[in-house]
């Protein structure tokens, strides 16, 4: 597969001098997919099974129309035929999993591209957590396509958690999915701070009475680092409640695009959908683009959207520095408060550890 | 408290939609050809640069596909549109010489009522060219110039040429080329070096024949330091047959200058009103919009402000009211082109009997802008299920030294409120209305008062009787 276009593109489109419509690959898609180390979780445990994902091909086929696409049509179908990795993970009814799943991936010189689908299918009342950790050992580039869909049934309340730590030079293609019913909760978490360029993807449909479903991002942007955010929540059932939160920081000459939709469908009476984007810009030379669209056919919705972007207080600063802090030490410490939040949402305290020390070693460009 | 269908009926717009017969001198073949276009050129005695850069716009016209954005525009057939119609008077300088019949429709449009004592001007044009037109003595003492199109055209030439679809050129996009090929009428304002005019200029103008599209060309020139506020009204009465209103607003606003754009558009249902505005502000200088959309079928309008020169701002106050039938697709753009310039975007939008409201906006900041400070602030009211209601921002920023912030909000009236007020022993209906009202409240505080009160006779129509 060679680069390809149209992706991320958002549900209304808009001024074409703007560039926002839709993005494309700027990279190219390796022409050889390899990637034979594969993480270690499967098996049948009490409350939860996991599975290649080929052997459940018909189940998901069935489940495919509750979702709502990835990255775009070709590059959710490049992932399901060119796939090298990927599990469908089932959690028991009623199982409440106490410990995260945790899948670890990591790109060498023999592993350098990875295709991964998973599907987690969570069943009435279940309730997990699963992370998924991308890194590289000290190789340069690689390329990373994905998709994560979540089935979540009626009462289940699934977390995912996915990190990208690739090398710099790399290049990802990510798609999160989830499909939620009644009363369940889907939330993610997503944490971008690795990739040359990234184009990334999550949509939530809140398809059941009264369901909740909640995007967490943070991302990191330095040197020429292009991140492309597509996210969309979904209302579609009444009572539907929808949250997206990210936050990021921009150096050196990276670019970011975020866009972020809250649809209200026509019946999702009482809905309520929340979007907030804050940037915060250290360099003269980024580029921030923010998209935060609302979409509205119900009236009886309550709709909010805030996005706002700048330096860092300067407030904020000076009390810190008059307390004996270097200009540096206190930008680190307000970023690392403002991402603190979403930090916390995970788990496993390894993984907080290597985001912390890859957001410190990236502030010294400061 | 029992959720209530909020039902709103439609507006009778009686006055709005009174039609007088169709009496005009001359009229062009249906359709579009250089030949029309010349035609309409020599029809005017314009000279020799203005026949070329119409041709010119008539190519680019060709050229130019139509947006893949935004409503459909399906509906649109240029070949069956009469782009020219020329009003069976020709210019008049006094009320009392005005044709009765013209006269009178614009009397039952309150026309008169506003040409009071206190106001500079009127410049209404009727059909496509200008019928009545005064300016104060006062004002022609110092040195303001404010005429149709034509008369610049021909009296102010050199400085026409100089600004004339310099700042939206015919390039931008299909409906600016095609006004620009076919422009006819309109407003030019010259205001000289320190001058403030402090009483409005305004200008009420409306289409009245079946199948005319409307061209107008307003140009004004704000030199340094001096201060204008104009007033842009315009209604027109209803017809079955698609009518086109693609009109272009050339606002140059020098250093230190300041210059307040008022307009409260109230087309008749079956308008498509694709009409593009901008302003370039030089340093210091200010542009304020007033933005009222009620009126038309389909409305593309987002004013654009393009802050050119240090310290320059830009403020835009807009709110958006669509009923049955309505998609209106209206919003503001920013362009941050200096240091220390600042923006400040506010819009309302009221959506009701299957109507369909849009924010489309967008705010740039260019890699020079630093110390550039925007705001906008969206907020949208729907008023019963079958409505539409999106908000499309966008923002670019290409600088660290910003501060940048956008809020948007979506809903209906809150139940806990009309219940307050009702047990302050205020009727449903009425508290209702006095909510959306006050919805309306920071668009009108920003009209001068006679349009306020026009703006709040429209809310109340609209909500009138059947709100509950």
């Amino acid at each position: 597969m060679e680069s390809i276009d149209k992706l991320n593109a958002i549900p209304v489109r808009t001024w074409k001098w703007l560039g926002v419509n839709e993005t494309r690959l700027a990279g190219r898609i390796p022409e050889k997919i390899k990637y034979d180390r594969q993480p270690l979780i499967e098996g049948n445990t009490a409350g939860y099974m996991v599975a290649p994902i080929a052997a459940h091909s018909d189940q998901i086929r069935f489940m495919t129309k509750k979702f709502a696409g990835g990255v775009s049509q070709a590059a959710d179908e490049f992932i399901s035929s060119q796939r090298n990795s990927g599990y469908f993970i089932e959690i028991s009814e009623d199982a409440k999993l106490t410990k995260p799943l945790t899948l670890y991936y990591e790109l060498d010189a023999k592993n350098p591209s990875l295709v991964d689908d998973h599907f987690i299918f969570a069943r009435e009342n279940s309730e997990a957590t699963v992370v998924i950790y991308y890194s590289a050992s000290d190789f340069p580039a690689g390329f990373h396509g994905g998709m994560t869909r979540v089935y979540a049934q009626k009462g289940a309340v699934v977390h995912v958690v996915k990190v990208q730590l690739l090398h710099d030079a790399a290049m990802q293609l990510d798609a999160v999915d989830a499909a939620i019913e009644e009363e369940a909760h889907v939330e993610f978490t997503l944490v971008e701070l690795g990739a040359a360029e990234s184009i990334t993807s999550a949509k939530v449909c809140l398809n059941g009475k009264n369901s909740s479903g909640q995007i967490n991002s943070l991302y990191f942007g330095n040197q020429q680092q292009k991140i492309d955010m597509n996210y969309e929540l979904k209302h579609v059932a009444p009572g539907a409640r929808g949250l997206i939160e990210s936050r990021g920081v921009l150096l050196g000459k990276s670019q970011k695009t975020f866009r972020g939709t809250l649809d209200f469908l026509k019946g999702a009476k009482g809905a309520k959908g929340r979007e907030s984007e804050f940037t915060v810009l250290l360099s003269p030379e980024v580029r921030n683009r923010s998209i935060p669209l609302m979409l509205c056919g119900e009236d009886d919705v309550e709709g909010q959207h805030a996005a706002s972007s700048g330096k860092i207080d300067e407030e904020q600063l000076f009390y810190l520095m008059s307390r004996g802090l270097s200009e540096v030490e206190a930008k680190k410490l307000i970023i690392e408060a403002a991402f603190a939040p979403i930090v916390a949402k995970i788990p496993v305290a390894a993984i907080k550890d290597a985001i912390s020390e890859n957001i410190r070693r990236r502030l010294a460009d400061v | 408290m029992e959720k209530n269908k909020t039902v709103v009926a439609d507006i009778d717009r009686g006055m709005y939609d009174i039609k007088n017969e169709d009496r005009y001198s001359y009229k062009v073949s249906q359709g579009l050809t250089p030949e029309i276009v010349t035609k309409i050129s020599q029809e005017k005695n314009e000279p020799e640069w203005m026949l070329d850069f119409r041709l010119h716009s008539l190519k680019v016209y060709e050229d130019v596909p139509l947006p893949d954005w935004g409503p459909s525009l399906e509906e649109l057939d240029m070949n069956n549109i009469v782009t020219y119609v020329r009003p069976h008077t020709v210019m008049k300088g006094n009320w009392q010489e005005v044709p009765a019949d013209i006269k009178n429709t614009f009397e039952r449009l309150g026309i008169p009522q506003a040409e009071q004592e206190s106001l500079a001007g009127v410049g209404a044009q009727y059909d496509s060219e200008v019928v009545y037109h005064s300016v104060k003595e006062s004002l022609r003492k110092q040195g303001v110039i404010y005429t149709d199109m034509e008369t610049a055209v021909k009296e102010y030439e050199p400085m026409v040429k100089e600004y004339f679809m310099k700042l939206v050129p015919p390039q931008d996009h299909k409906f600016v080329a095609l006004h620009g090929a076919v422009w006819s009428g309109g407003s030019f304002v010259y205001v000289p070096e320190g001058v403030t005019v402090d009483i409005p200029l305004q200008s009420y103008f409306r289409l009245n024949s079946p199948g005319a599209g409307q061209f107008e060309h307003t140009l004004i020139i704000v030199e340094k330091n001096a201060k204008l506020h104009f007033i842009e009204g315009c209604s027109a009465p209803k017809y079955n047959v698609t009518n086109l209103h693609a009109g272009c607003v050339e606002l140059y606003v020098k250093e230190g200058a300041t210059l307040r754009y008022s307009t409260i558009e109230n087309w008749s249902r079956n308008m498509l009103n694709l009409n593009t505005k901008r302003a370039l502000v030089e340093k210091n200088g200010a542009i304020e919009w007033v933005s009222g959309s009620f009126g038309s079928k389909i409305s593309m309008l987002y004013p654009m402000s393009i802050l050119k020169g240090e310290g320059a701002r830009a403020d835009f106050n807009g709110i958006t009211f669509a009923g049955q039938g309505q998609h209106l697709d209206t919003g503001a753009k920013v362009v941050h082109a200096a240091p220390y310039t600042s923006s400040n975007i506010s819009t309302r939008s009221i959506s009701k009997n299957g109507g369909i409201a849009v924010y489309r906006g967008a705010v740039k900041v260019t890699a020079n802008a630093h110390h550039s400070k925007a705001s906008v602030n969206c907020e949208s009211l729907m008023l019963d299920d079958s409505s539409r209601s999106d908000t499309l921002p966008s923002m670019d920023i290409l600088n660290d030294e910003v501060d940048i912030g956008h809020e948007a909000r979506i809903g209906r009236i809150s139940d806990e409120a009309v219940f307050y007020l009702m047990s302050r022993g205020i009727s449903e209906q009425e508290a209702k209305a006095m909510i959306v009202r006050g919805f309306a409240e920071p668009i009108a505080k920003e009209l001068p008062l006679e349009y306020a009160v026009e703006m709040n006779n429209l809310i109340n129509l609209e909500l009138e009787g059947t709100i509950g």
